[in-house]
């Protein structure tokens, strides 16, 4: 992490995303996006590695207590504090998912 | 036609994660008015063209989606002759005293549809404080804020077995179905009613996951004001999600954002004239696209995937 940014590594693709310090996590990645509320859970992802802190209420619809102590989080409620290494689903892999209108 | 039975959407009890900031987007930006809190915390809010106590109710959580709505009927007479139908469908009904929790509220009924929401039936509830004059009335009594939403209008629901719920909406409530769309195999997928000459009360869209919210609509005056309400989303950073555009689907011009508690509002005018015995609209799934972004005609891949 510098200055500007830090680097978030996917684990098992072969890029690397660079988010912008401040932002919340899920701007700067590159899945579907959604409500930005920590409501709907579109952008639930497990963080592997790194330092980060929750900015917002994420919906226990989504995210119960154990996922939130293992770093299971939803993107758009949490901040970097490092460099992190994140996991995401095949479907968030995809970049974009016409889900139940394929 | 006469309207009568089932009359409108009357009221809305969404669970929100953030209560102040909700009702900041509410009250500032959407342009609703703070009509009194309950004692356990709920807010309850008006648009300033509503004549009753309050539509819109808040109610903190730690989960973010639609608690329940409850639908205006004509009489109390015939509130006790749509619970019978209501149990006769095979749903069972339960009830809510009047002036419990909703203030100004008469009594309710209830049920839970097959899609796994609860909808609520009222004949009787206070006239607001604040409401449309009656006599040689002004447009308005105070400046419309914000947005300027006149009326909460209507809301998509997503969950199993929306052929059911139709079915039930038509045969037990009496209100009809101008639009609908059908996978190739003829499955209904999404499905459009109407209990008045609004293109659409309440919409149910076929989905997994029961008692899924898609949106909450509020009503603007004009095309105008979709424009007004872009400004200020784009003034006060709220989520912007898809629009302004047009549905080819109701007609309806629209722009759809996110409330800080992960809800989306769509703020909407026009759209065509319902009549009951108009022949139905229908919309192949493979149109879709066309149907709800009608000018930039193919679908947004968020739309339909991201649910509260």
């Amino acid at each position: 992490m510098d200055a500007a940014g830090y680097y978030i590594y996917v684990e098992d693709q072969d890029y690397v995303l660079k988010g912008r310090k401040g932002n919340v996590l899920l701007t700067d990645l590159n899945i579907l996006k959604g409500c930005f509320g920590g409501g709907c859970g579109i952008c639930k992802i497990d963080i592997v590695k790194g330092e980060y802190h929750i900015i917002k209420k994420m919906s226990r619809a989504h995210i119960q207590p154990e996922e939130e102590r293992a770093g299971i989080v939803l993107s758009c409620c949490v901040v970097a504090d490092s460099d992190l290494t994140i996991r995401l689903t095949a479907k968030q892999m995809e970049k974009r998912s016409d889900g139940i209108w394929d | 036609m006469g309207l009568n039975g089932v009359i409108r959407p009357g009221l809305i009890q969404l669970r929100v994660m953030d209560l102040d900031a909700t009702l900041t987007h509410y009250k500032d930006y959407l342009g609703l008015d703070e009509v009194c809190r309950t004692d356990d915390g709920r807010v309850c809010l008006k648009c300033y063209d509503e004549f009753e106590h309050h539509s819109v109710v808040l109610k903190l959580d730690d989960k973010a989606g639609y608690d329940f709505s409850a639908f205006k009927v004509e009489s109390e007479v015939f509130l006790d002759q749509l619970e019978k139908k209501i149990r006769a469908f095979g749903y069972e009904t339960y009830h809510i005293p009047a002036n419990s929790d909703q203030p100004g509220f008469g009594r309710r009924v209830g049920c839970k549809l097959c899609t796994g929401h609860k909808i609520e039936f009222y004949a009787e509830v206070e006239s607001a404080k604040e409401r449309p004059e009656i006599t040689n009335p002004d447009i308005w009594v105070t400046p419309p804020r914000g947005m300027r939403c006149q009326r909460f209008d209507h809301m998509l629901l997503f969950g199993p077995g929306i052929e059911e719920a139709e079915r039930f909406c038509v045969e037990v409530l009496g209100l009809f179905v101008p639009e609908v769309c059908n996978t190739p195999d003829g499955k209904r997928l999404a499905s459009w009613i109407t209990g008045s000459n609004k293109p659409h009360d309440l919409a149910f869209v076929e989905y997994d996951v029961p008692n899924t919210l898609h949106h909450v609509g509020f009503l603007l005056e004009d095309w105008n004001d979709i424009g007004n309400a872009a400004d200020w989303m784009a003034r006060y950073q709220i989520k912007h999600d898809v629009g302004p555009t047009r549905h080819a689907i109701t007609r309806g011009q629209t722009i759809y954002m996110w409330d800080p508690s992960g809800i989306r509002n769509e703020v909407y005018a026009g759209g065509y004239t319902a009549y009951p015995d108009h022949p139905q609209r229908v919309w192949d799934q493979g149109m879709l696209g066309k149907g709800l972004f009608y000018y930039e005609g193919e679908l947004v891949p968020s739309f339909l995937t991201v649910v509260t």
